[in-house]
C-alpha cells in the first residue's frame, strides 16, 4: 500500500515576475493529476472605474492599469474609442504613436531581459549575481532601458504615467531638437541592441518545443503595434472585431484572473513576442530580419525559453524604426484633430509587449463611456503557462521541491507575464500522492 | 563642492501611494541647484537617474497599523564590500519603526507591482558600483492604496512634514 504523502513547499514570491502569484502543483505516483496558477489581475473595477466617465479620461485610467505597459493600456483605448466615433488619426500621429510604442518595448523587454530573464541562463540568484558576472552587459542593458523612458518623457510628457496620449492623438507634438536630441544615443542603442540579440541568441537552452497556437496581429505592411488583423500559426487571421468570437473568458476557481481561451475548443494559445516574430519575421526591419536568420534559431520557434530571442529582436526592430522616426520628425499641427462626441461601439486591439490586449469600448452621444472589456495579455497566456507547467513537470519531478520550484518560476519567467497589484507571496504548493 | 542630490519619491495613483510623489511636488522650486527630484513608480527606475548622483533620498509610503504612525527613516547601511549584504537600518527611536522592525525588508513598499524590489535595486548599484554614498529611505504612515482613490489628509500631513525635514536636511547640508 502506498503511504499517502503530502508535502508543502512555499517559496516567498514567484521570484523577477513583475509581480505575485501562487503555483500549486498535484502529483499522484508519477502523474501531474493538476497545475493551478494563480494569477491575481488588476481588479475589473477598472473597467468598472471607466463606465460613466468621458472618454477623454480613459488614457489617464487605463495607464494605471500597469506599470511597465502604460503606454499599451493607453494605446488600445484610444484606438479603440476613435473606431467607436468614427474618427481617423493623421499619419503623423500614427507614426509618433509606433514611436511611442517603440519607447514602451525598449523598456519592458530591456527590464524583463536583463534583470529578470537572462539571470536563469546562468543560474543566477538574482540580477545583483548577474551583474558580478557580466557587469558590462548588465550595464548596457540599462542603458538600453533608460532609453525607453527617456524617449517615453519626451513623447508622453513624462515617464511615470505618460499623459500626452490623448483621443485623436496627442496634447502637444514634441519638438524637433527634443527628439533630435535622442539621435546618437538610439544609433548607439542600435548597436547594442544588435549584440544583445546575438548574446542571448547563444545561451544554452532546454529542449522545449511544444505544439502551439500562437497569436498575434498580423498587417500588410509593417510589423505590428498598434494595428492590423488578428492572425494565428494554425493558418486564420480575423478582423479585430471578431476578436470575441473566437476567444472567450472564463473564470477559474483558482485565479483571480479570468482565462482566455479560444471560443470554439476552450483550448490555449500563445501570445507575446515569440507569437509575433513566428507570423510577422519578414516584416521585421532590415537589420533585425537579417538578425533573425544569422542568430542560428530556427524559424519559426515553438520553444518558450527562446522568447526572449524574440524579445531581443524587437528591441533592434524598435531602435531601427525610432531612428527612422526620429530623423525624419517634423513638428505638425494640429496635433489632436477635432471630433464631435457621437453614440457608438468598436474594438481595438495593439501588441503591448507581453502580446495582444484587448480592448472594446461602447460610448454615448455625449461622449461617455458607457461599457469597458479590457482583456491583458497574461490573462490569455495563463492557460498556455499552465499547460507547458504539465508538460515540464515529468522531467523535474525526481529533484527536490525547491529546485522544481525554481524550474518552474523559470519557465514561467519565459512569458514575461505580467502580474500585479497583489500583495500576495508565491506560494509553490506540491501535494504528492 | 556640494554634493549632488537626488530626491525620489517612489509612488503611483492609487490613494496614499501617492505620498511619494506629494512630496517631491511639495519639495519642486525649494531645493537648490545641485539637488534634483524625481517621482518615479517602481524602483528600478532609479537606474536611470543614479549617475553622478553622491546622496540619494527615497520617500516611499507604508501601511500604517495604527492611526499615530510617524514618518520613519531608514538609512542604508553595509556591503562595501560585498552589495548583496546592503540594508536598511533604522535610524532613530526604535519604538518608531514600521512593524516593530528595525530593519528594512527586501520589499518596504505595500503594493507591489512590475518591479525588482528596492532592496535589490540597490544591491545591484552597489554591484556596479554606481551606489550613491548616502541613501536615506522615509517612509511615510499610508492608510489606504486601493486604485481611483485620493491621498487621505493623514497622509498628506505626513508628507508635509516629510517634505519639511528633507528640506531642512537639504539646507543644512
Amino acid at each position: 500500500m502506498n503511504r499517502r504523502k503530502t508535502r508543502k513547499i512555499e517559496v516567498k514570491a514567484l521570484t523577477r515576475v513583475e509581480g505575485e502569484g501562487s503555483l500549486k502543483v498535484t502529483i499522484d505516483g508519477d502523474r501531474i493529476e493538476e497545475v493551478q496558477l494563480a494569477i491575481y489581475e488588476p481588479p475589473r473595477f477598472f473597467e468598472a472605474l471607466l463606465r460613466g466617465r468621458p472618454m477623454e479620461d480613459a488614457p489617464d485610467v487605463t495607464s494605471r492599469i500597469c506599470g511597465i505597459c502604460p503606454v499599451a493600456y493607453q494605446m488600445t483605448s484610444v484606438h479603440a474609442i476613435e473606431r467607436a466615433i468614427g474618427i481617423c488619426v493623421s499619419p503623423e500621429v500614427r507614426r509618433l504613436r509606433r514611436l511611442m510604442y517603440c519607447a514602451e518595448w525598449i523598456e519592458s523587454h530591456g527590464v524583463h531581459m536583463h534583470l529578470l530573464h537572462v539571470p536563469d541562463f546562468f543560474d543566477c540568484e538574482s540580477s545583483i549575481a548577474l551583474a558580478k558576472r557580466f557587469p558590462d552587459e548588465v550595464n548596457r542593458g540599462l542603458r538600453l532601458k533608460k532609453h525607453g523612458n527617456q524617449l517615453l518623457e519626451v513623447l508622453g510628457g513624462r515617464a511615470v504615467n505618460p499623459i500626452n496620449v490623448t483621443v485623436g492623438g496627442f496634447y502637444r507634438a514634441p519638438k524637433r531638437d527634443e527628439m533630435h536630441a535622442l539621435i546618437d544615443d538610439f544609433q548607439w542603442g542600435l548597436d547594442a541592441s544588435i549584440a544583445v540579440t546575438r548574446w542571448v541568441a547563444g545561451f544554452d537552452y532546454p529542449d522545449f518545443d511544444q505544439d502551439y497556437e500562437m497569436v498575434a496581429l498580423q498587417h500588410d505592411d509593417e510589423y505590428p503595434l498598434n494595428e492590423g488583423r488578428i492572425a494565428s500559426t494554425r493558418g486564420w487571421t480575423a478582423d479585430v472585431s471578431e476578436f470575441e468570437t473566437h476567444f472567450r473568458e472564463r473564470q477559474v476557481s483558482h485565479s483571480t484572473a479570468l482565462q482566455s481561451v479560444r471560443a470554439a475548443t476552450d483550448s490555449a494559445y500563445f501570445v507575446g513576442p515569440l507569437a509575433r516574430v513566428n507570423l510577422n519575421r519578414e516584416r521585421l526591419s532590415p537589420v533585425a530580419r537579417q538578425l533573425s536568420d544569422d542568430v542560428g534559431i530556427r524559424w519559426p520557434c515553438n520553444n518558450p525559453y527562446q522568447s526572449i530571442v524574440a524579445r531581443a529582436l524587437e528591441v533592434v526592430h524598435a531602435y531601427e524604426e525610432s531612428l527612422e522616426i526620429l530623423r525624419d520628425y517634423q513638428p505638425f499641427e494640429p496635433a489632436r484633430l477635432d471630433y464631435e462626441p457621437r453614440a457608438g461601439e468598436s474594438m481595438a486591439i495593439t501588441e503591448a509587449p507581453r502580446g495582444m490586449i484587448y480592448n472594446r469600448y461602447r460610448v454615448d452621444d455625449a461622449g461617455k463611456i458607457e461599457a469597458v472589456k479590457i482583456v491583458p495579455p497574461t490573462s490569455q497566456n495563463q492557460l498556455q503557462i499552465e499547460s507547458d507547467l504539465r508538460a515540464v513537470l515529468p522531467r523535474l519531478l525526481a529533484g527536490d521541491d525547491q529546485t522544481t520550484a525554481r524550474e518552474c518560476e523559470k519557465l514561467i519567467r519565459s512569458y514575461d507575464p505580467c502580474i500585479s497589484c497583489s500583495t500576495h507571496f508565491l506560494k509553490l504548493e506540491v501535494v504528492r500522492r | 563642492m556640494k554634493p549632488a542630490i537626488l530626491v525620489a519619491g517612489i509612488g503611483s495613483p492609487h490613494g496614499d501611494d501617492r505620498a511619494g510623489w506629494f512630496v517631491i511636488d511639495r519639495l519642486g522650486g525649494s531645493v537648490t541647484e545641485s539637488c534634483s527630484l524625481r517621482k518615479i513608480k517602481v524602483p528600478h527606475e532609479l537606474l536611470d537617474y543614479i549617475d553622478q548622483v553622491d546622496v540619494l533620498h527615497l520617500v516611499d509610503a507604508y501601511a500604517a497599523e495604527s492611526s499615530g504612525s510617524r514618518i520613519v527613516r531608514y538609512e542604508l547601511t553595509g556591503g562595501v564590500e560585498s552589495p548583496s549584504e546592503l540594508r536598511f537600518e533604522l535610524a532613530g527611536d526604535p519604538s518608531e519603526a514600521v512593524g516593530n522592525s528595525t530593519a528594512v525588508a527586501a520589499n518596504p513598499r505595500s503594493d507591489t507591482s512590475h518591479h525588482i524590489d528596492l532592496v535589490s535595486v540597490l544591491r545591484l548599484m552597489g554591484q556596479l558600483k554606481r551606489l550613491p554614498r548616502r541613501v536615506t529611505l522615509w517612509a511615510v504612515p499610508g492608510k489606504r492604496f486601493e486604485a481611483d482613490v485620493s491621498l487621505s489628509a493623514a497622509c498628506e500631513a505626513g508628507a508635509i512634514r516629510c517634505a519639511k525635514t528633507i528640506r531642512q536636511e537639504l539646507d543644512d547640508a
